[in-house]
This record gives structure tokens, sequence and C-alpha cells, in this order.
């Protein structure tokens, strides 16, 4: 009964050191803050911390944290999705394709509707294609995930770039981009929305199915999750295709709030999308990652991202990488610490 | 024991490279006879100067049990920036300074990945990802994002100096810079090194088993750190080359160029879990893949296509390699007896 | 005092909090082969540690050969002569065999660069020494564990060693591979080489050592007294601290229902036809040595290698076993030989790690895993099988050797099969340990399960099976009821 009443208490504890949710939050609303107060304090207003701020802080969001929750779950077996770009240029650029080659000016509203719809199906369709071939790959063949899909990456984006002859292709349907472009209730971005159920159905999938038990154990030790019965082809195929579903989500609304689609963009959305679940809690050598805190992250991600561009710099994206790289070195650093504080306590337990 | 030492070479990857890039050559010059000229495997040699040299530093790294991913940042960074302050300076002398500088930065910049690495254990995936965008965001927030295209005068000469010049039936030239050098004598003392120096055995014993290595008191740290100094002290030679040779000096040329480095490297046989793979395979597998380019090229393939071939090259060696051994690991051994003339009991 | 090596007085050790090394007092001499044996979590490697300089004790003294220490660095112990060899090996899978024996004494010597005729030079010698042949350029991964050993062994000597400390070297060792080792053994002594002994096969000890240390609860209880003057049960009174009586497996269900039933079953390199039948209630028992094919039939049995040809029957059904998943749902469950790797994850806690079988089984609606039933699968197995812990969501590293083991047994105890494959169930299990998890499997089989035991521990095989059968190069050469075999006959088939 002891035990039971230390659980309890501890429940900060855990928060604050197990699972590292509590820092993340904070440093989120401090990111939050921080650029508000320094944006104030180079331009002399308010306007980081407005509605309308926020509302295109959120809109941008969506395209590098889905992303990034797709980078998290191979990142829990142990491996690692390098060809998220890749995945969703290639499923975007179909989609593109797709309703180009059937849509024109005289499409009535109601048929452009249909064809975006079943666009941006199709899309999903060529991404979790894509991803369940590094899935076959990497459970047929034993081949290093890094390796795999390092080269799938180009594969994926060759494939694109053929289709697309090098050129961009513009003046995407209006239907289409409404999932780049659109407004639920005239407020909220539909992209935001998309990421919303994103984050939830991944979150349920991970932390109240056998998917997500045998996930977590799989990146705990691969060989004992075989023996325990885990069937490792059917896992890590699942866990791949569900990372080229969420590329090709991510590139539809890229493609989709630009309206335009080229095949070449976003080598550093790779990093971006590594950088936030890593940030968010992934640990890359497997068996830990936590949707809330990637949620955290990319939120503070943007934060930066944005406060960044009040600073009226020029070069800002430059600005960004570095500002990015830093995060990223100093949370790991952050990790180290905390992991080895965390032991020192678990030992005491013993 | 030669005949276990033949068995051995048999099995070994760098020969199947060997083979493949015979191959393509083969085949290649069947299907367009004008290959089969010194024209073409001029042009090969001379653009695989420079990635030979990125290689080479991840090739020490992929050995150690690391990985690399700043090939591109320092390279990018070592060459512009000795470039520009060159340029400011306006320096008169040999390329021998631009050199220098080059290669300082990329040791300074390599020194700092092998800290994070070492000292502060950080994952070197994530802590090159990180670096690399450092890198990437102060050399164009700080230093430039302009190519320099009046280059110096001493880089100039440098990049005009050649060894030999092939032409072919259209009298397009190919000239053998006198890089190559640079890139001879890179090879002979890493051989050297790898071979007869204690650092280059622990490199060897620290990809193997870093445990062991511990245990036998080599000190894993301080040689990690060494590993990836060297790794970025050339990749700004190879840098500085690359400004050299096309004779320009473009922040953005060496995008992407880590993950062909890295494939050359695995190709060449080295395993992503360090302690295996060697020099003639690194070299090999370079130039597969300047041939493939070149094959491309030459039929009029358009670049785009190249990291696609590439990146099938890649996923596609890996996994014959990695399922061979994986049919290996399975592999059953037991001796069985010979039927049994009586019945048992 | 001239003819002692090691001192080590009066060793206290503290981890976190805990006491691991109470007072510690051991005491070899020259040329002496000791074991030192103890159960899992006795200190025993805690102790290694401190002796070969990766520890620092809190207090005590450490003196070697005449040379007092209060701290001890691994390098001073090395150059004092004491070279551990642990279970691993410590070799370097990528280099070759001459690098891996001989490229440390030019560490040691502080050479900056490598002379590779004067590392195979000594190599060369150093297996010349032990009159035993191996190819110097051979990279060690493609060497069998007995040679590796070997490798290692070579290694320790070469680098002048005075005491050779052994970490279970003859776990993964064929009875002939064994005899080797101890003729390598007998020579060190005989140059006045001190060997530790550190192991779990009390059988041996006798045959191998000349006295014996055991530890218990971090305490010396003997130290330097003569091996002959015990028997394996004095070995398990002083361990344990209680009589550890061993009786023979009282089957009760005799002639119980066919569960498996294989018939000329041969799997190519790894078996050819076998025919067993186990029943329920059974405890068959299937030995031979290393490279019999008893391994590869149980890996054939749970699907990890389909066979090549012959039948196999569950419960009076033909069935075909292609895949893990094939064998897991027909109802077999199989515990592998090396639990650490292969069937624990350390990091999670205990309750998943019995759970993680059944996950499949406790859903509800829209395929939500029922969280508290599965939880209540982990707090009964806990239960039953008496795994000690304050807390079943404690993590797995936290528990002891035997409880470990336990935990595996839970895990597929929790799937219920019908039929249970246990490879080496005891390997490196203390005797405490070894008993009580031989009275679980025995409580299995008179509740019906049918259960088969791969092992080569013949008294294990002897107290625990009804029947034992016997292969040799792939075959089933005899099948016999363990009431009706003569005392030594299992061990000279062996032989």
């Amino acid at each position: 009964m002891e035990t039971k009443k230390i659980r309890k208490t501890s429940w900060l504890r855990h928060i604050f050191f197990e699972s590292k949710l509590g820092w993340l939050f904070v440093f989120m609303v401090v990111s939050y803050l921080a650029m508000g107060f320094m944006s104030y304090a180079l331009k002399g207003n308010f306007k980081y911390f407005s509605g309308s701020t926020l509302q295109s802080m959120v809109g941008q969001i969506p395209e590098i944290g889905i992303l990034a929750i797709g980078c998290m779950l191979p990142m829990i077996t142990g491996g690692i999705d390098l060809s998220m770009i890749g995945k969703a240029n290639l499923s975007g650029i179909v989609a593109a394709a797709f309703m180009k080659a059937l849509i024109s000016d005289t499409t009535p509203e109601g048929t452009q509707v249909l064809i975006s719809i079943v666009a941006i199906l199709l899309a999903i369709v060529v991404g979790s294609l894509a991803g369940l071939l590094n899935g076959l790959i990497i459970s047929k063949f034993n081949t290093p995930p890094l390796i795999v899909t390092l080269g799938s990456n180009y594969v994926f984006m060759g494939i694109a770039v053929v289709i697309t002859e090098g050129q961009s292709i513009v003046g995407l349907p209006k239907a289409f981009n409404t999932i780049g472009q659109g407004m639920l209730f005239g407020a909220i971005p539909v992209q935001f929305v998309v990421l919303v159920l994103v984050a939830v159905v991944i979150w349920f999938l991970v932390t109240r199915t056998a998917y997500g038990t045998k996930l977590y154990m799989t990146g705990s030790n691969m060989v004992a999750a075989e023996f325990s019965g885990i069937n490792m082809t059917r896992l890590l195929c699942t866990t791949y295709t569900i990372s080229g579903v969420l590329s090709a989500l991510s590139g539809c609304i890229l493609f989709g709030r630009s309206s335009q689609a080229n095949a070449d963009y976003g080598t550093t959305y790779t990093l971006q999308a590594i950088m936030i679940a890593v940030l968010g809690g992934t640990n890359p050598n497997g068996g830990e990652g936590n949707v809330l805190g990637v949620v955290f992250a990319m939120f503070t991600m943007q934060f930066l991202a944005t406060g960044m561009n009040f600073f009226q710099v020029t070069n800002v994206t430059y600005l960004k990488d570095i500002v990015w790289g830093a995060v990223l070195i100093i949370v790991m650093i952050v990790n180290y610490v905390s992991a080895a504080r965390n032991e020192k306590h678990k030992l005491r337990q013993m | 024991m030669i005949r276990n030492r033949l068995r051995r070479m048999a099995k070994s990857n760098e020969l199947y490279v060997f083979l493949v890039i015979l191959l393509i050559y083969a085949i290649v010059s069947i299907i367009s006879p004008v290959f089969f000229s010194a024209y073409s495997v001029v042009s090969v040699l001379k653009t695989a100067i420079e990635p030979l040299i990125y290689a080479v530093g991840a090739y020490l790294v992929i050995l150690s049990g690391g990985i690399d991913i700043t090939v591109a940042g320092i390279g990018a960074f070592s060459m512009f920036t000795a470039t520009k302050i060159v340029y400011e300076m306006n320096y008169e002398g040999s390329a021998l300074l631009p050199y220098v500088l080059a290669v300082a930065f990329g040791t300074g910049l390599g020194m700092i990945n092998g800290l994070l690495i070492s000292r502060l254990k950080i994952p070197p995936m994530i802590a090159t990802l990180g670096m690399n965008s450092i890198i990437n965001g102060v050399m164009l927030f700080f230093i430039g994002s302009r190519e320099i295209s009046r280059v110096p005068i001493g880089i100039l000469t440098a990049g005009r100096t050649y060894l030999l010049t092939v032409y072919n039936a259209n009298g397009v030239a190919a000239p053998l810079s006198t890089t190559v050098f640079i890139a001879i004598a890179l090879l002979i003392i890493m051989f050297l090194f790898l071979r007869y120096t204690m650092l280059g055995a622990n490199i060897f014993a620290i990809g193997g088993n870093t445990e062991s290595a511990m245990r036998a008191g080599i000190n894993v740290p301080n040689t990690q750190l060494i590993v990836y100094t060297i790794a970025g002290a050339l990749y700004g030679l190879g840098g500085m080359v690359h400004t050299i040779t096309y004779v320009n000096s473009n922040p953005m040329d060496l995008i992407g160029q880590e993950m062909i480095t890295i494939a050359a490297v695995i190709i060449g046989g080295a395993r992503i879990t360090g302690g295996h793979g060697t020099l003639t395979g690194t070299v090999l597998g370079v130039l597969l893949i300047q041939l493939v380019n070149n094959c491309l090229n030459t039929v009029g393939i358009p670049t785009y296509w190249q990291r696609f071939v590439v990146g099938m090259v890649l996923v596609i060696g890996t996994s014959l390699t990695a399922y061979q051994a994986l049919k290996e690991k399975r592999k059953l051994h037991v001796e069985i007896s010979p039927a049994p003339q009586t019945t048992k009991e | 005092m001239s003819d002692v090596f090691l001192r080590a007085a009066n060793i206290n050790k503290s981890f976190a909090g805990v006491h691991a090394l109470k007072g510690v007092n051991l005491t070899v001499k020259k040329g002496e082969v000791r074991c030192l044996i103890g159960e899992n979590g006795c200190g025993k490697s805690t102790l290694i540690k401190i002796i070969s300089g990766v520890y620092t004790p809190d207090s005590g003294e450490i003196e070697i050969e005449g040379h007092k220490y209060s701290k001890l660095t691994p390098s001073e112990a090395m150059n004092r002569g004491i070279q551990v060899i642990y279970q691993d090996f410590s070799i370097f899978p990528n280099l070759s065999v001459a690098n891996n024996i001989a490229m440390n004494t030019l560490r040691v010597e502080k050479k900056k660069f490598v002379n590779w005729k004067l590392i195979r030079e000594r190599a060369q010698r150093a297996l010349d020494h032990l009159d035993v042949k191996l190819d110097l350029d051979e990279k060690a991964e493609a060497l069998s564990v007995a040679d590796k050993q070997i490798v290692a062994i070579c290694r320790a000597i070469i680098q002048d060693a005075k005491l050779i400390i052994m970490d279970e070297p003859t776990t993964a060792l064929t009875k002939k591979e064994v005899t080797s080792l101890l003729k390598i053994i007998t020579q060190l002594k005989q140059e006045g080489i001190s060997v530790i002994f550190v192991t779990h096969k009390l059988e041996e000890v006798m045959d191998v050592t000349d006295t014996v240390t055991i530890l218990r609860n971090g305490s010396t209880v003997i130290d330097g007294e003569k091996t002959s003057d015990f028997d394996i049960s004095k070995f398990a009174y002083y361990m344990t601290g209680r009589e550890i009586k061993d009786e023979p497996f009282v089957q009760q269900i005799k002639n119980g229902k066919e569960v498996l039933r294989v018939e000329h079953l041969s799997l190519k390199d790894g078996f050819e036809d076998v025919s067993l039948t186990v029943n329920s209630g059974d405890i068959v028992g299937v030995t031979g040595l290393l490279g019999s094919g008893r391994t590869e039939f149980a890996q054939c049995l749970f699907g990890q290698y389909p066979p090549t040809s012959g039948k196999i029957f569950f419960e009076g059904k033909e069935v075909k076993i292609k895949s893990v998943q094939d064998s897991i749902d027909i109802g077999i469950g199989y515990v592998p030989e090396d639990r650490l790797t292969e069937g624990l994850f350390i990091k999670k806690s205990i309750a998943s790690n019995i759970y993680v079988g059944v996950l499949d089984k406790y859903k509800k609606n829209l395929g939500i895993s029922d969280i508290r039933a599965l939880k209540e699968v982990g707090e009964k197995w806990v239960k039953e099988l008496a795994i000690k812990t304050p807390d079943p969501e404690n993590i797995i590293s936290t528990l002891s050797g035997g409880n470990q083991q336990r935990v595996v047994l839970a895990k597929w105890l929790a799937r219920n099969p019908k039929l249970l494959i246990l490879n080496g169930p005891t390997v490196g299990v203390d005797i405490g340990s070894k008993s009580e998890i031989h009275k679980i499997i025995r409580q299995l089989a008179n509740n019906g399960m049918a259960v088969i035991i791969i092992s080569d521990d013949i008294p294990e095989l002897l107290a625990n099976c009804n029947k034992v059968a016997v292969m040799k190069m792939g075959r089933i050469v005899g099948e016999f009821d363990t009431k009706e075999l003569a005392p030594d006959q299992l061990a000279s088939m062996l032989a």
C-alpha cells in the first residue's frame, strides 16, 4: 500500500523527470513569451501576441508538425526515416498531376471538389506504398533503415522530378488549396484541424492499442520482441507505411498552401522534422517517444521561427538554421544530463 | 594460409564493386563504342577527386562506428569562407593560403563535432545533423550567400594547371587537374596511418567493439575526437579542391553531397555499425558512383536523375549485402550422420 | 607470505545505498586454481571488478605480491598481472586473431606505431605455448566460441598474466572443448599462474579447481578451503544458507493425452528423421552435445525454421509450422537460452514483460487494449511464480537473475501454451533459483502441460524428466525412460 502512495506524489516528478513533458511545456510557454517580448523590444508593439499572428503560426505548423509525428514512429523502433520529404513530394506531385490532368477551367465546381478529394486520397495511397516499400526492404532484407531511407528519399524525389519534368505544377484547383489555405469557421486553418486529427489518432494508436505497445517493446529489444511473438515484418511495415501516409498529408498541405507543386523543395524539412521529434522526447536509439511531447516541440519551434521573423533581420532563414541546430544540440545535452540523473534515482529505488 | 586469404578475398565486397564497375564500363562501351576511350576514363577520374577526399573523411568516421552529415556544411563553409577571405585581402599569392585556411576551418568545425560526440555523448546522427544546420546558417547569414566567380589569382592558376589532358572525338577536353596529386597523397597517407599507427588500429578496434576497446585501455573519447577532427579537415580540403576545380565558389554547390559521400563509403563495403571497410573499397565506391554519373551524362540523362540512380544503387547494393549476411547468420551447421542400418531401440 | 599472490581483505563496497560487499576476504596463492561461486547477486562480479581495478572499494585493502593498494586502477592491476576474461571475451570481431592476441602488448608499451611482424610473432608464440593451431589472419568473428576463448586466454598470458579471472568460461563449450580448456588451465597452473574460475556449474568445480571461495549476500562464507572437502549439496548449503534437496520428478499424469508427435521430421543441416512423442504431464528431455541438432529441433518446433520433411501432429491433428506466429497460435511456447538478449526487455516494467505475449488477446472495442486486464495478467503471474519485487511496474533490471528467468517463464505461461519448450532453463542460474525453477516446471507438468527441456546438464535431466531422448549428429540415437537409466549411462552417451 505504501508503494501506491509513493507513486501518487511522484506524479510531478514523473512529468518533469521521467517523461520531460513538464519541461517541454514550460519551454514552449517561455518561448512564446520571450519571443513576444523581444519583438516588442525591437518593434515597439505587441503584434506577436495578436490573434492574427497566432492564426498564421497555427497555419504553418502542420506541414512540419505532421512530418515530425511521422518521424517519431520509426524512431521508436530504433530506426529512422530520412525519406519523409521524398515521399511528401512524390505524393503531392502525383495528386497535383492528377488534378491538372482532369481539371480544366471549364470543370464545374462540384466536380473539382470531388476530384480534389480523390487526388488527396491518391496522394495518401502513393505515400503509403512508398512507406510500405521502405518497410519491406528494412524487414525482409535486414538493411539498416538509415541507409534505406537515405537512398529511397532520392529515389522518390527522382520519380517526382521525372513526372514533372523538372517544372513546377502551378495553378492548383481552389478546392484542393483548401487543405492548405482554407479556414474552418473562418478562423481555424484547415491544416491545423488535420494536424489535430493526426495527433489524436496517432496518440490513440500509440498509447491505447496493442500496436503501440508492440512498437515500444520492439524499440526496447527487437530480438526479444520477435521471440515474444511480435511479427516484425508486420510491425515495421505498418510503422513505415503510417510514416508514408503522414508524409503524403504534409505534401498535400504544403502544395495546397502555395498553390503549386515542385519536386525539389524542403531538404531542410527533414532536419526540422527530426529535430522536433527529438526535441519532443523521442529517443533516437529507440524505445521512447511521446506524441504530446512532439506537439509541444512543434509549437515551440514555430513560436521561435515566427519570433525571428519579427526581428526583421535580412536572410532570417539562415538565422533560423542556426537556431534550429543550436536548439537540437542543447536539448540533447539536457537529455543526457537528465537521463544520468534519472538512472541514479532508479538505482536508489532498488 | 594463402588459400584462406584467397577465399577471404573472393568473398569480399571490394571485389564485387570492382566487377560491377568493369561490367558497367563494358556494357556502356558496347552500347556506345565511343565510350571506350581514354577520355571517358580520365573524365571519371577527374570528377572523382573531390568526392574521394570527402569519402575518405566519411570513411574514417563510419569506421569508428559513427556517422557524419556535415560533409556539405563543413565543405561549403570552409571553401567559401577561405575564398572570401583571400578575395577580400586581394591576395596575389599561390593557392597554398586558401588551402591552409580551408583545412583550418574544416579542422575547427570537425573538432566541434568531435567534442559534442565524445564529451557530451550526443548521438553522432543528431550532433552532426544539428551542426550542419548551424554551420550552414552561420555561413549564409554572417559570411554571405553570393557566389564568388572572380576568384583570386592563386586559385585560378591552380585550377588551370593540369597534369594531362585527353580529348574525345569532338575535341572536347578532359583535363586531369594537378589536384589529383592531393588525392593520391591523401590515400597514401591514410593507408599508412590506418595500417601502421596505433591510432589507426584503435579506430578499427572502437568500431569493432567499443566496450572491449575501453577495457583494452584505449582512450575512446580522444580517438573519436581525432576522427571527427580529421574528417572535418578533409571536408575542408575537398571543398577547396571544389573551388579550384570549378574556379568558382558558390556556397550552395555542395548541398546534398553528404548523401553521395555516405553512399560511396557504404557501397565500398563499410558497415554503418563500424569496424568494417577498407580504403580500397571507399575508392571503388566513389569510382562506381562517378562512373554511373558519367554514363548518365554521356547518354544524355539530365542531372536530376543522378541522385535517383545513386539512391537506387545504395538501396539495392546494401540490401543485397545485408540479405546475404542475414542468410549467413541463419545458416545451420549440424553435421548429420548417415542413416543407421539397424532400428533404434 | 611468499606464495600468496593476491590478498583482498575486508573489502566493503556500496552502490546507491545497496551494501554489495561486506568485509569480503579473498586470498589466492600462486599457481592456485580457485573457484568463486555464489548465488546471482551475491557480489561475485563486484568483487572481480574491484580486484581488477574497475571499481574502487569503499574500504579495505588489496595486496598483490606484497604491494599494498587501497586504490587500484585497471592499468595498475593489469601491470601487476591481473587479467579478466569476461563472458564476451572482449574480442574485436572485425580484427584478426593476431591483432586480438597481441596488439594490446604494443598499447601497454605505449607504442605509437604498429609493427605487424612483431604482432604476428608474439601471437604465434602464444598459440604455440598453448599448443593450439589457429589462422593468425582469420577474423575473430569467424571463429567458434571455443577458439575465441583461446584467443582471449592467449591475450591474457601474453601480457604476463599472473592471475587470470575467467567469468563463466564453459557456458558455450562442448565437452571436448571443456577438456581442452582444462588442459590449458593445468598448464597455466604449472607455470605458477593463478586462476579464478567463476561459475554456476558446480559439477565442473570439482574437476577443475583446487580451492573454493563462496560468497553469500556480499559476505565471504568460505575462502580458500580445499574443493575436495566439498560435495555439491555442501556447496549448495553454503551458497544459499539452506538445504537444497533435489528430489526427482514424481510424474502425476502418466500416459496423458498426446500433445506433440513428430514423425520422421527433418531439417536440412539441422536434424534428420526425428520422431518423438510428448504427452500431457510429460517432461521430456532432449539432450546431446553442442551441434547434435537439439537446439535446431527446438527452433524448428518454434517456427524459426520450417522443416524440410516429415510431419508434426499437435493434439492429434497434423499441423504445418512455417513461422513463429504459427507455432504460438498452435499453443507452443519457447523459452530461449539467452534470456537477457532474447527474452527480456530490460528497461521495461516487469508487468509489460509478462503481458507482451498476450497483447492481442485483451482488447476492447475499436481495438483498444484493455490495459487493466493486461496489468492484472502481470500481477497474477508475479504472484504465481513468486517473483520477488515490491512493484510489478518496476523495471526488469531491478530483479535478480533467477527472478528474471521467472519473468520469461511468466511471459509464456500467460499465453497458456499446451507445449512448453525450455532451452537451457537454468543456464547461468544459481543453485537456489535453479531448484525453484525446476519446482515450477514440475508443477506445470503435473497440471497437464507437456514440457520439453533441452539441456546438457545431466543431473538436471535425470532429476526432472520422465523420458530423455539423446541426439547425436542430427539423429535421435536413444530414447529412455529416466527410471530405467543406469547412473552413468547418460553421461557416457554424451561423452
